[in-house]
């Protein structure tokens, strides 16, 4: 099987991660003769003395012009007998938001901090990130060690700020490697130019990263729409977890109703039993009135299902207590929603926590109380992601991304 | 159902897509088919999502240049499939005589976007399914799913909105003129082929190698080259795909002509 990780490369600003991200692409081989030939042509043309392997990931004109990465993006990697699908990221605090659509997508992540510098805002807030959005194999790659002249010193040092900044954090760094992405020190292979350090490369290092299944095996069924299939009803959606078979016993929450399986049917009739991930239709002996999109058809234990949920957030626009017009969109479900209290908040980019208060910034991370207009199903978020992370809108804009907790 | 639990989990991302479009689109959504191997995938994943009919129009951008093979394949299966067909043909231009000897960037410029943009007047269609994919190219690589186009086509990629996962949260702002849904954008090249294999996907012969070469990538007959290649079956296609290291959009003239080229077209509303 093909089955591979996704590993975003998150970190601050000119850290060095499209550089290391295409660097991994160009050393494996993992691009085509022709993006090789490419890369040549717009690195002559810019007079660049040396290879930017950043252009293989950005390729807009203006990211390789200005030396920057303006969006996220995603790249495959085969090495070794093993694939990765990697994600660069920006690292500009305005392009918060395309660091948050990269990074949603990863199993793991890579955190680049620049071996000249030190730990700086964007790496705290990115840290924040990473583990907010429940990734918890993190491993820290000290990049730029040529410009450090290859010291233990200065791997060291960050090493230490690292180290503080994971406990701050809350969470479990997985393993910590020096590298230079321009040079490809310590890559692919041990670099000689550091052998004070002893651990393996960046690459095997990637290779034994695994992903966590989860345990979470009850059917969950969002409601995506009702179609019809000759004059019968057919509900349809993709299932969230466990498996449904054809003549079960469902129920429905927020409604409480029940439900009897009759068919089950994909493109080619019906089925005897369907699980997750699939998306299916579903038609019953009877579908109730209530059955409607942002129902969730369910065995097992009840989700837990309120109209009052407290959550922590984060914050991509400001808003505040009483803001009307606020709307809280949760897999399918999409409900009115309001701000009722604020319990504690965070800085993100010094990550001190503070209390009360009635307004939020961009970039702050909030424990909040939030009251819905309807009852909403919100699963625990780290159990079934997918029913547990909402979002909520303002005037059709995002201002915050969240779970309940 | 698919035994491959990696290619059933990239189908049923493209389903909720498509099944989220139709969700908020009813009959203001279209479908773009090329005949090309990813635009019928996708059709047949369109086709499971609505179980078996294609309940939305199926649109087709008509350079006139196409390779007679496509033509054939089309009208084939638009009657088994029992497709809404709409022809999108920029009949002016083609009067006028437009080709790809008038430059490249103009031609698929006034025989591809300005044909879809009389199609989307015409029909009035607010959006459509384009079977793009990340790893065709390192431009469509930074594409979103849902990416809203403006009333010049224009694509804002200076400030794409938020997703997560498979979740967008746009198409209900303002100022946006349609919504390109790119449903395959998680799909690499040798995915849809295994994906083709699993499924029993019709395809066109033009992908098999016939006297030493294939098609990997087609568009217009006059603008793209078949690569070396002895791949006659699937089967072979993988195999080769397992080890190529020729980009799939080689053969493909436009791409080329200039730097940034697929830059300036796509930000001019090229699919």
């Amino acid at each position: 099987m093909y089955n591979f990780l996704n590993i975003v490369f998150a970190g601050e600003v000119d850290s060095g991660k499209s550089t290391l991200l295409g660097r991994l692409l160009y050393d494996t081989d993992s691009v085509s003769i022709q993006a090789k030939e490419e890369l040549k042509k717009v690195c002559d043309g810019l007079g660049r003395q040396v290879m930017e392997y950043a252009y293989l990931l950005d390729s807009f004109q203006e990211e390789r012009a200005e030396e920057f990465t303006l969006d996220t993006t995603q790249a495959f990697v085969r090495a070794k007998g093993k694939e990765f699908l990697l994600i660069d990221v920006p690292g500009h605090k305005e392009l918060l938001k395309n660091m948050l659509t990269g990074a949603s997508c990863a199993d793991a992540a890579v955190l680049v901090i620049d071996a000249s510098r030190s730990v700086e805002e964007q790496t705290k807030r990115h840290l924040f990130i990473l583990k907010f959005l429940g990734i918890e194999g993190v491993l820290v790659v000290v990049n730029k060690m040529d410009l450090a002249a290859y010291k233990e010193e200065a791997f060291l040092k960050i090493k230490s700020e690292c180290d503080g900044l994971a406990k701050t954090v809350g969470i479990k760094a997985n393993g910590i490697i020096p590298v230079s992405a321009r040079e490809g020190e310590n890559l692919l292979k041990g670099s000689p130019k550091m052998a004070w350090h002893r651990g393996p490369s960046l690459l095997e290092v990637l290779g034994a990263f695994k992903s966590e299944e989860s345990a979470f095996s009850d059917l969950r069924f969002p409601v995506q729409d009702i179609y019809t299939a000759g004059k019968e009803p057919v509900v349809v959606g993709s299932i969230a977890s466990g498996s449904v078979g054809a003549s079960d016993i469902l129920r429905a929450v927020p409604s409480g109703v029940e439900l009897k399986v009759k068919a089950i049917r994909v493109l080619s009739g019906n089925r005897r039993s369907a699980s997750a991930p699939e998306a299916v239709g579903l038609l019953f002996q009877r579908l109730p009135k209530e059955i409607k999109r942002g129902e969730i058809l369910y065995k097992g234990a009840v989700p837990p299902v309120s109209s009052q949920i407290r959550a922590k957030i984060f914050c991509l626009k400001p808003f505040a207590e009483g803001d009307p017009g606020l709307i809280l969109s949760c897999s399918t479900q999409e409900v009115p929603a309001s701000l009722d209290s604020i319990v504690s908040r965070m800085d993100t980019s010094s990550l001190e926590t503070r209390y009360g208060g009635e307004c939020l910034a961009a970039c702050d991370a909030a424990e909040v109380i939030l009251r819905t207009g309807a009852p909403v199903v919100a699963e625990k978020y780290l159990s079934l992601p997918s029913l547990g992370r909402f979002i909520l809108l303002k005037d059709a804009q995002p201002v915050a991304i969240g779970f309940a907790c | 159902m698919l035994n491959d639990p990696y290619l059933a989990g990239l189908e049923a991302r493209s389903i909720y897509i498509i099944r989220e479009a139709y969700w908020r689109y009813r009959d203001k959504l279209a479908v773009l088919w090329s005949m090309g191997k990813d635009s019928t995938a996708m059709l047949h994943l369109v086709r499971k999502s609505f179980l078996g009919s294609v309940s939305i129009p199926v649109l087709h951008i008509d350079t006139t240049y196409k390779f007679p093979e496509i033509y054939r394949f089309r009208d084939r299966f638009v009657k088994k499939w029992r497709l809404d067909l709409i022809i999108a043909k920029n009949d002016e231009a083609i009067k006028s005589g437009m080709s790809p000897a008038k430059g490249r960037l103009d031609c698929c410029h006034a025989l591809k976007t300005e044909a879809l943009k009389q199609a989307i007047a015409r029909h009035g269609f607010k959006a459509l399914l384009l079977a793009i994919r990340r790893d065709e190219h390192s431009i469509r690589a930074k594409e979103r799913y849902f990416s809203p186009r403006d009333a010049d086509f224009r694509w804002n990629y200076h400030e794409q909105p938020l997703e997560m996962g498979e979740q967008s949260f746009q198409g209900r702002g303002e100022g946006q003129d349609h919504l390109r849904i790119h449903p395959m954008l998680h799909w690499r090249e040798i995915d849809i082929w295994r994906y083709i294999k699993a499924e029993k996907i019709p395809i066109n012969p033009l992908y098999f190698a016939k006297g030493g070469k294939r098609y990997r990538s087609i568009g217009c007959a006059c603008c793209c080259e078949p690569v070396e290649s002895s791949a006659n079956t699937i089967e072979k296609v993988i195999k080769e795909l397992e080890s190529t290291k020729i980009a799939e959009r080689a053969g493909r003239t436009q791409d080329k002509e200039r730097e940034y080229m697929m830059q300036k077209l796509r930000s001019l509303g090229y699919m």
